[in-house]
């Protein structure tokens, strides 16, 4: 069963510029911060990153499949973590507050084990670290 | 997210007790070799055992006197798993986008 994450926030900014900061890469470079980042923010535009993350380097490939100025965008997502798998990142952006409520949902995630422990759980004990 | 990983991220938000499952990882052990292990009285050591054991973390037997500790990895599994994994990277994805636009205020 693919498996969904949903993460949402708060922000002070308007919708108009918090969906700059996503869908402008000189934007999206100075907080997602990625090590390369190629981006053609259109539908059908195609996009790659690369972020590190635990350590390590992940490539991401994916398209954007739809773009509503200010309110939503989606784009699909590949990485080495999807198996390859095709998985939806939804983005939204609601006036609230004053402000923006952002909603991410990222969907089709495949459901399994990260990696199969053949060195015991030390990975994950000290990725959790990072939990402090 | 499920109580039982609330439980277990809490219970591995502390040093000493990741180095508790860390050593267990390896091997079951007695509580005294454990213990010994630790630059604090048993009795410190018990209080993070007990929580461990409440997260379902940790089992402890008893065979005569002695008490033996095995991991249950069930918790960490689920820690393991990509979805718990983009959640956690999501939220630092977002955190890192409310910081920089708060910068900019």
């Amino acid at each position: 069963m693919p498996k969904t994450v949903t993460a949402t926030r708060q922000l002070k900014a308007a919708p108009e510029r918090v969906f700059r900061a996503w869908t402008d890469p000189a934007e999206v470079k100075r907080w997602f911060k990625p090590n390369r980042l190629i981006m053609t923010a259109q539908v059908d535009g195609l996009w790659h990153s690369e972020v590190e993350w635990e350590g390590k380097r992940w490539p991401h490939y994916g398209r954007f499949t739809r773009l509503e100025r200010p309110r939503l965008f989606e784009q699909t997502w590949m990485s080495e973590a999807t198996h390859g798998l095709e998985t939806l990142v939804r983005v939204e952006f609601e006036a609230k507050g004053g402000g923006t409520e952002v909603r991410l949902t990222h969907s089709g995630l495949p459901d399994d084990q990260a990696e199969n422990h053949r060195n015991g759980w030390e990975d994950i004990l000290s990725s959790l670290d990072d939990l402090r | 997210m499920p109580s039982r990983l609330d439980q277990a991220f809490a219970a591995l938000s502390d040093p000493t007790r990741r180095a508790i499952v860390s050593r267990l990882a390896r091997r079951p052990a007695r509580v005294t070799d454990v213990a010994g292990r630790f630059p604090m009285s048993l009795n410190a050591v018990s209080k993070h055992l007990k929580v461990l054991e409440g997260a379902g973390l940790i089992k402890r037997s008893r065979e005569g006197r002695e008490h033996h500790l095995e991991l249950r990895p069930g918790p960490l599994r689920e820690i393991a798993r990509w979805t718990l994994r983009y959640q956690r990277f999501w939220n630092e994805k977002l955190d890192a986008l409310e910081a920089f636009l708060e910068e900019e205020d």
